[in-house]
């Protein structure tokens, strides 16, 4: 019984996983496609013609993987979930069949944009990318409505409460912008693989510059996504306390700590390509080299203080090193707000300076490697950070598969061939302290692991 | 007879003036888009009328100013329609005066030679902000009540002035009459006055320096200029006069006649369909309300919600800070090119803050929706 489960969650974690790291993708593609096209319309530089037909041809690509990700993820939630499926249908039926037609929409634009290239008058196929692109956006919003609702479940009736329920606008946000800030990274660790495998100047030149171009997509919805993560873990803490307190303060609130590490790293690693690519504008400022040691040395020191854990004992092995059940400098107040303030206020003055050296950059491709190393490591630690951030949200309602509602325990008995126990689900329980426990797993009192 | 009375009055008062101003030139293309200001001032006027209707009815004072506003919603013949006309006036001024901002910043229409221009829209939209903040406490129910509390408590955060300026505007420890005849004094008489002031200022700015034209209407001058090997950095494209003008009057007259009339129409809809009540029946127990700011101050409240406990005056600061700056942003951008294209780094700039600004109100919103 026990392996079934395991190996259930396991089917559904890899497929949502794939699923939601191609179709994010696929949506700031479509936004940030639509973009360059029109800017290179507006401006009539060739480059950013060039740089949009890429994006569409590599959506193209990615959206029968995306489609065949959704149909096995539906199946293996039939098959291994079926009374949470089920239930979940029923509830959210309409955003899931009004997502799945947006997906439609999405994808009639998406072909027609890349196999009329050149072809179709220009306002038309600006049209046509722009109109995918809000398909892309709606239905992402369809699927965090169904996605927020697992967390922070409000009643099912009336509709309106339960499509807005408490945390689907900040989701909604952090997606947007993280998915825009994602295919910033991976655009940009895409071109700086081309970049290095190519010799030929012109196309290094191309390269660098996608890089360059991606980059203040990637880092400026970077900059926003700590701001509007906060928003949203405050309305989680709210809505559904267990859930928070098991992200924050309990058994799972490492994975909070592996997030921060992900974060600290993408705005250093990040600054670290925007200072190098802005050299050549500021290496005649007497203040630049001193500027750019104290922004690091400060953002050193912050990102460090970010990252100290509060919650020592559920550390994995920090046993070995310290005796400690939670240490004081990893409080959130101050100490991590001040950390988090640091770093995004150094963040946006470095994306300040970045921007102003860019436009003023006429040359490129003599960058060098490392830039370009430092693209990939911005692409592979935003796919890190992208599933983590998964698993840290569906895990978070744990042992709830929708939260406060029905229990994991409650899918047992039907999907995987009954309880053990004989326990009854979480909506069959007559007393709603028992639906939903004052303090769930995660809390506090939990034993250290 | 026209003729004559024309005459009489033109030899008096000097009706030539009006004549040239409605034959001003003005850019043609993009013309809708310079009905933005027009809607504002449109907006602005129906704030003045039907609030100095309201003022007929009102009572400032602790104990009638509820039982006034009952009053006209309930009793006074139309008084609900009034009521509402300016509470969604006011919403609709702040889409309004947020999009003609957005089209200024946009289109670089706030450059040399016209600066003081938009300073003194700046200071238009501080006085805007004044009183849709003093108009908060006004209907004193229980929610004004806590506006006013929450409002006075956040202000004695600021560094050093802060209790001062908590009892300077609040008038006694604690929200009461005293706060409730400040709150009027500002909202009804001092604040509009320097708004008529200023508005008048910026009109005649504007007939001073013409409205900038669409920077697409430029292209064919900047073309030319730099076929003669002007450099572009050095070309004040919004001293130029645009290629294409045309009078004021009739065209702009009748487009901003147009969107006057539709937003005239809408406030009434609005009015007519959702009217603004007062609260009826039992009110909840004061434990049990919480404080709800107005939509157009969703983004401040939620922007001080990321600075809880002490760290409170950075957020107020950086707030001030933020406000302080948009009167100086042309003595910042003084570059003299004004395509938001050619110009990315303002244009991102501009677009993150507005972003910003949104992502902050959407979330407060959720937030106000669910508790």
């Amino acid at each position: 019984m026990e392996g079934s489960l395991i190996g259930s969650r396991l089917a559904i974690a890899l497929t949502a996983s794939l699923h939601s790291l191609f179709a994010t993708f696929i949506v700031g593609g479509m936004l940030l496609g639509a973009v360059a096209e029109s800017v290179g319309v507006l401006t009539g530089r060739q480059r950013y013609e060039r740089l949009s037909h890429s994006i569409a041809r590599t959506l193209v690509l990615m959206s029968a993987t995306v489609a065949f990700m959704g149909v096995v993820l539906v199946l293996f939630l039939t098959i291994l979930w079926p009374n949470f499926w089920t239930t979940l249908f029923r509830i959210m039926f309409w955003p899931l069949i009004f997502e799945a037609s947006m997906f439609l929409g999405e994808a009639a634009c998406l072909y027609p944009w890349y196999y009329s290239w050149g072809r179709w008058p220009r306002k038309v196929h600006l049209f046509i990318a722009w109109l995918g692109a809000t398909f892309a956006v709606i239905a992402m919003t369809m699927i965090d409505t169904v996605g927020s609702f697992l967390l922070t479940p409000r009643p099912v009736l009336p509709a309106l409460q339960r499509m807005l329920n408490p945390t689907m606008v900040q989701l909604t946000l952090h997606r947007f912008a993280g998915n825009l800030s994602w295919f910033g990274f991976g655009i940009a660790a895409l071109s700086a693989i081309r970049y290095l495998r190519t010799n030929d100047p012109k196309e290094r030149a191309y390269h660098e510059w996608v890089g360059a171009f991606a980059v203040i997509v990637g880092f400026g919805f970077l900059l926003l996504m700590p701001i509007i993560g906060f928003s949203y873990l405050k309305a989680v803490r709210f809505a559904s306390e267990g859930a928070f307190s098991r992200l924050m303060l309990g058994e799972k609130s490492w994975i909070f700590v592996l997030q921060v590490f992900l974060i600290d790293v993408l705005i250093i690693v990040g600054t670290w390509y925007m200072f190098r690519m802005a050299t050549f504008y500021y290496k005649d400022n007497l203040y630049f080299k001193r500027y750019r040691l104290l922004t690091f040395t400060l953002m050193g020191l912050a990102a460090l203080l970010f990252v100290t854990p509060y919650q020592v004992r559920y550390i994995p092995f920090a046993e070995y090193f310290t005796s400690a059940q939670v240490n004081p400098l990893g409080k959130m107040q101050p100490y991590k707000y001040i950390a988090m303030g640091v770093l995004i206020a150094l963040g946006i003055i470095n994306y300040g300076f970045y921007l102003s050296a860019i436009r003023s950059k006429t040359e490129w491709g003599g960058g060098g490697p490392l830039p370009q190393v430092l693209l990939i490591v911005l692409g592979l630690f935003t796919i890190f950070s992208m599933i983590n951030m998964g698993y840290a949200r569906e895990n978070g309602r744990y042992p709830y598969l929708i939260y406060g509602k029905m229990t994991i325990a409650g899918e047992r008995e039907v999907g995987l061939g009954g309880s053990p126990t004989g326990e009854r689900s979480a909506d069959q329980k007559e007393n709603p302290e028992e639906r939903n426990p004052p303090a769930p797993r995660g809390s506090e009192s939990l034993p250290r692991r | 007879m026209r003729q004559t009375l024309w005459d009489w009055f033109d030899e008096r008062v000097g009706l030539d003036i009006f004549e040239r101003m409605l034959q001003k030139p003005l850019p043609k293309r993009g013309a809708w888009f310079y009905t933005l200001g027009s809607a504002t001032l449109t907006l602005i006027t129906l704030q003045f009328i039907t609030g100095a209707f309201l003022m007929f009815y009102y009572v400032p004072d602790g104990e009638f100013a509820e039982s006034s506003i009952r009053y006209i919603t309930e009793q006074v013949r139309y008084g609900w329609y009034l009521r509402s006309m300016h509470r969604w006036s006011a919403n609709l001024l702040f889409i309004a005066i947020g999009l003609h901002i957005f089209r200024v910043f946009v289109s670089g229409s706030f450059k040399r030679p016209r600066e003081m221009t938009w300073m003194i829209g700046a200071f238009i939209f501080w006085t805007v902000i004044g009183i849709g903040l003093t108009g908060g406490l006004l209907p004193w129910d229980a929610n004004a009540h806590w506006i006013g509390t929450v409002f006075g408590n956040t202000l004695s955060y600021f560094p050093i002035f802060g209790k001062f300026i908590r009892s300077a505007l609040l008038g006694e420890e604690s929200v009461g009459t005293l706060t409730l005849t400040r709150f009027y004094a500002l909202h009804v008489w001092v604040l509009p006055l320097i708004l008529g002031i200023l508005i008048t200022l910026h009109l005649y700015l504007i007939r001073k320096h013409g409205l900038f034209g669409s920077v697409i209407e430029y292209r064919d001058q900047i073309r030319a200029l730099e076929a003669k090997g002007v450099p572009r950095d050095s070309m004040a494209i919004t001293q130029m006069t645009p290629d294409e003008t045309e009078p004021f009057y009739p065209g702009q007259v009748f487009r901003d006649s147009v969107v006057a009339f539709s937003l005239i129409t809408l406030v009434s809809l609005f009015s007519t369909l959702f009217p603004f009540s007062p609260h009826r029946g039992q009110e909840p127990p004061p434990t049990r309300i919480i404080p709800r700011p107005e939509w157009f101050f969703w983004s401040v409240d939620e922007w001080l919600m990321y600075f809880p406990g002490r760290l409170i005056p950075i957020g107020l600061v950086l707030l001030t800070l933020f406000f302080l700056f948009l009167p100086f942003i042309p003595f910042v951008e003084r570059h003299p090119e004004v395509s938001p294209i050619r110009r990315p780094v303002p244009t991102i700039i501009g677009a993150w803050v507005y972003l910003f600004i949104i992502i902050l109100a959407m979330m407060a919103g959720s937030r106000i929706f669910n508790y």
